[in-house]
């Protein structure tokens, strides 16, 4: 569970690919829906390239992708094919290959590199010969990973959908959805002066936060969102009558975009 | 399969709403190429209304829109502050804005990846009729042969986007061009040109034809097509030039769809032949250009902060454009004046003195945004921009009077479309709303709540007086108005000899002042239920679009009619000979000849309610030798299964009242009007007896039948020809269709409904109606409508 940076990835002009220039920015989006798709490479013959160009070197150590429908990639940084990624997610790879892949999304986390580039070489899709897809591409750092997790009963993840009701004149109910957003309470009892400090600094940070669930290779949870924290910071409450118990407190998270 | 009408009618379903702003450049002051989306800063959307007739007659009113928008970016600062959206811009004032709606559908393949369609969308009229193989194609090998397709177009105006045919040349020495020609017409060699479009380079074409891919071919303006009218699309390639010798030069690929509708022409489209030279249609996409946009407009007014940092934001529709343009600085006078037409064309091309356009670019900065429709009187008047009638006018006013001297209808669409254009409402139903106990599969139930349905006499007028003149002459006012007279059947005596007076001062002459009025009195002086219902979402509906209600609240025909014979909506033509002849032996259905003749129909009242108000019937009268006289219903009765003594005696009906043709639906049938009700008692067993004594004794009547093979033992008929004193019940003779009722019935085309009474419930069947007032609600996702009866 952890706070991540916002992606580095924010706008097209940082990406080169050779197809789908059209639907690039479909990326950008947490909306899984509004996908990437190559055109007129659908076949397992060739290889999409998504070049990101950072413009910059920059600390990357996560990398989420959602919605996609790929079988075999590479990643690699700085151009060089053999600069694979160290993965340290449970997965079926530790190197940043991808021969079998079936899973639809995976959060990748891996031994922070410098990099201003990283290369998606896109090479089989899951169904062969299909145009290749990606709804949302996530490249960053972490700012706070938690040092504990919370138990069952203390994180509360809720998918709240905005919609309008309509009693109809037959007395049946219809129902006019908008959208969901995710929100989630989490709370933590006895942690260290250090965490709380930690969770401190991000909530005084005037922005918006990224918030990683559990992140994994596979079977992923795909919770992923832009969030604020806003509302009291309540960990300077004692956990219990003796200062070294640690703190108690909670974070409310609801999503922004 | 996914459309706007499965996902209006869809249990849940899914909305989108967007907010769009375009900027103003700072330094020429022209718009920006792109709008900005401010969706996710929408805290409250509001609603969107527009209306036509409500104050006066023919004339549309357009809401604003208040956007209630977070702040906490400062993107809505004043242009002055770097946060602000409009930093290194013109003021946020007359920025175009633009909201879109509607429905998405999103759905995932198998390869993984997601479509999503949103509606409503471009409307297809057709579309991908299959591609074939490459093999399958349709050569040009002279410059003289053209290809034609021939298309109906559906019921509301639509306007052709854009086309794709899969087009390849024989090699590439193959240069020119080709075009599409659009045609209206009844047929291909008389229709009439109305669109070329852009050329197709040869240069852009690829020379082989196995990979299907498309070629787009667009149209410089945007084509209007008639609605419901026939068309043709023709290949035009005079302009292709093919550099090496003999051979086909040009492929277009084709179905394997052997519909009817392709043709040929060897010689230029002097000469055609349907099918000939080929059989199959070709490969076509087209379009009708309807779009998501429910609103158009721009910022105007002031744009308030609250200490929360909530923005409201005013937007006027882009009709106050012309409200807030003095009349006098428009340009295009001409010694001889303008018409109306010409006049709004000016408008539309009027530039500041410097070739800069003044309104085009609020309306897509192309002349495609203005649809004007011609007009051709010509008024004299605006010959100069210091006319009395223009110098103190502003825009809006001007094209306002001129609409009203025209009966024509100025007006902007949801995209941001300008319309002037003669008021004649779609003649097709576009949608139909179902509520309650209606159940509908296509459309299925979107009526939430009926607030107000009935006879609008408020707008009802007898008289129509057009004042086109200020001076007090015999011909300054023309007049249109209905005969009065002291009759049960005469509107002004009924409900008042009302007048409604316009005064249209641009209307060049009399003629044409009568002209109007009559228009105006045709719409005015029939009586017409006006309903106003609350619906769920719907957002594609436009004012004077015409809609299908059907609205069932309790069960009426068991409760409210009594009896009900009417076994099909439409009399088959065979019924047509179904009727007793002069001798009485006739096989099939009733007639009756004057003196003495008698026809009566047994039926058995089978409801709580006791008092017979009405008796409806499909009457035609065959022979006319009488020319004033009445019919009567009685109702008798039965005694050992024949007419007995009569307990009630309809009101006389006028034989002008009884159609000379064979009625084919309920709204033409007769109806007798009981003053003094018959009192029936539940499961009582009576005659209707049709009486025409009084109706000249060498008349003759059918009384017709929609089930040849009605008649039972319940359902019988008797006929006399001594007036009652004997009866013969042949076997041979059906039942004619009737519908009793406790009440007055009121009926429009194809459709019945006992008028809403005390304690009984609403019942509205497939009732057509035209819409004059829309209201959407952004926030609540609901629709509010109020129609008219459609005439």
């Amino acid at each position: 569970m952890e706070f991540i940076k916002k992606s580095y990835f924010d706008t097209t002009t940082m990406l080169t690919l050779a197809t789908g220039s059209l639907t690039a920015e479909n990326m950008l989006y947490r909306d899984t829906v509004l996908q990437w798709k190559s055109e007129n490479a659908g076949t397992d013959a060739s290889t999409t390239s998504l070049v990101f160009d950072f413009g910059s070197t920059l600390s990357v150590s996560r990398i989420a992708l959602i919605g996609t429908n790929i079988k075999a990639f590479d990643i690699f940084y700085n151009g060089t094919t053999a600069s694979t990624l160290d993965l340290t997610t449970t997965g079926g790879t530790t190197s940043s290959n991808w021969s079998t892949n079936s899973e639809t999304s995976m959060y990748l986390t891996f031994a922070t590199i410098q990099t201003q580039t990283l290369t998606f070489d896109l090479k089989q899709t899951q169904v062969a010969d299909s145009q290749k897809a990606i709804g949302y591409v996530h490249i960053s750092d972490t700012t706070l990973v938690f040092p504990r997790i919370p138990s069952a009963k203390d994180y509360k993840p809720l998918y709240i959908a905005k919609e309008i009701g309509h009693k109809m004149s037959d007395g049946a109910t219809r129902i006019q959805f908008i959208d969901t957003k995710f929100s989630t309470q989490i709370k933590f009892k006895y942690i260290e002066a250090s965490f709380r400090d930690n969770l401190f600094d991000v909530w005084k940070t005037n922005s918006d936060l990224t918030f990683v669930g559990f992140g994994t290779q596979t079977s992923w949870d795909e919770v992923l969102h832009t969030v604020v924290w806003g509302g009291k910071f309540d960990f300077y409450k004692y956990a219990d009558n003796s200062p070294s118990a640690g703190f108690t407190g909670k974070l409310l998270l609801k999503e922004a975009t | 399969m996914s459309s706007l009408k499965n996902q209006i009618k869809a249990n849940k379903s899914r909305v989108f709403r967007r907010l769009f702003m375009k900027r103003r450049e700072q330094a020429s002051g022209l718009f920006e190429s792109s709008w900005t989306e401010i969706t996710s800063d929408v805290m409250k959307w509001g609603k969107l209304k527009t209306t036509i007739d409500e104050k006066q007659y023919n004339k549309f009113k357009f809401s604003g829109a208040r956007f209630q928008l977070s702040n906490d970016s400062g993107r809505y600062n004043p242009e002055i502050n770097p946060s602000s959206l409009w930093f290194g811009y013109l003021s946020p004032q007359r920025s175009l804005v633009r909201v879109e709606a509607g429905f998405v559908h999103e759905t995932m393949g198998a390869d993984g990846i997601w479509s999503r369609t949103e509606y409503p969308n471009d409307e297809v009229l057709y579309r991908n009729i299959s591609y074939a193989s490459a093999a399958s194609s349709e050569t040009f090998s002279t410059t003289t042969a053209k290809w034609g397709f021939d298309f109906t177009t559906t019921a509301k105006n639509l306007y052709l986007k854009d086309m794709s045919f899969n087009i390849y040349k024989s090699d590439a020495s193959v240069t020119g061009y080709a075009v599409i020609d659009i045609y209206q017409g009844s047929s291909i060699t008389s229709g009439e040109l109305i669109q070329t479009s852009n050329s197709i380079s040869m240069a852009l074409l690829t020379t082989t034809g196995s990979t299907i891919t498309t070629n787009t071919i667009t149209f410089p303006t945007r084509v209007k097509l008639d609605p419901l009218q026939n068309h043709f699309w023709v290949f035009n390639v005079e302009n292709v030039v093919q550099d090496n010798a003999g051979g086909n030069y040009l492929w277009v690929n084709r179905s394997s769809d052997t519909s009817s509708g392709t043709w040929f022409s060897s010689d230029s489209g002097a000469n055609w032949s349907l099918g000939a030279g080929f059989t199959y249609a070709h490969d076509m996409n087209f379009y009708s250009d309807s779009s998501t946009s429910v609103f158009s407009g721009f910022i105007s007014g002031d744009i308030p902060t609250s200490a929360k940092n909530i923005v409201q934001m005013s937007v006027q529709p882009l009709s106050d454009l012309f409200r807030q343009y003095p009349a006098r600085l428009l340009d295009g006078w001409t010694s001889t004046g303008l018409t109306a037409s010409q006049f709004v064309e000016s408008v539309r091309d009027h530039t500041d003195g410097s070739g800069v356009h003044v309104f085009l670019p609020f309306f897509g900065d192309t002349t495609t945004g203005f649809i004007i429709q011609t007009t051709t009187v010509q008024y004299g008047f605006l010959n100069t921009s210091t006319a009395s009638e223009v110098i103190d006018s502003n825009v809006w006013t001007l094209i306002e009077k001129l609409a009203q001297s025209e009966t024509y209808v100025p007006y902007v669409t949801r995209s941001g479309e300008f319309n002037f254009v003669a008021r004649d409402a779609a003649t097709s139903t576009t949608f139909e709303f179902h509520g309650a106990k209606s159940k509908d599969r296509e459309y299925g139930l979107t009526i939430k709540d009926i607030k107000k349905f009935g006879v609008k006499y408020s707008k009802y007028y007898s008289r129509v007086d057009v004042r086109w003149s200020g001076a007090d002459t015999e011909t300054s006012i023309q007049t249109t108005e209905s005969v009065f007279e002291v009759s049960g059947s005469n509107l002004p005596w009924t409900y008042g000899h009302k007048t409604l007076k316009q005064e249209i001062l641009f209307i060049q002459d009399a003629n044409t002042a009568k002209a109007v009025a009559d228009t105006v009195f045709d719409d005015v002086s029939a009586l017409r239920n006006e309903i106003e219902f609350d619906a769920s979402f719907v957002p594609q509906l436009d004012i004077l679009d015409r809609v299908n209600l059907t609205y069932n609240n309790d069960t009426f025909e068991e409760s409210s009619l009594w009896d009900l014979q009417n076994w099909s909506e439409l009399l088959a033509t065979t019924q047509a000979a179904s009727y007793l002849d002069t001798s009485g032996a006739g096989s099939n259905g009733l007639s009756a000849l004057g003196s003495g003749y008698r026809l009566a129909q047994h039926f058995i009242s089978d409801t709580i309610l006791s008092y017979l108000i009405t008796v409806k019937v499909p009457l035609q009268r065959t022979l006319v030798n009488t020319t004033a006289g009445y019919l009567t219903m009685e109702i008798h009765n039965s005694s050992s299964s024949l007419p007995g003594s009569i307990i009630g005696s309809s009101d006389q009906l006028d034989l002008s009242l009884v159609p000379t043709s064979q009625p084919t639906i309920t709204s033409e049938w007769v109806t007798f009007s009981f003053s003094a009700p018959a009192i029936l008692s539940v499961g009582g067993e009576y005659f209707m007896m049709l009486n025409p004594e009084y109706g000249g004794s060498t008349d003759r009547y059918k009384w017709f039948t929609s089930n040849l093979s009605a008649g039972s033992s319940i359902n019988y008929v008797r006929i006399s020809f001594d007036s009652g004193s004997s009866w013969n019940n042949s076997s041979n003779i059906l039942m004619g269709d009737f519908i009793l009722a406790d009440g007055p019935l009121v009926e429009s085309e194809n459709t019945l409904f006992w008028d809403k009474q005390s304690g009984d419930a609403l019942k509205l069947e497939d009732r057509e109606f035209k819409l004059l007032k829309i209201e959407l609600d952004l926030d609540k996702l609901s629709t509010k409508i109020t129609a008219r009866d459609a005439q």
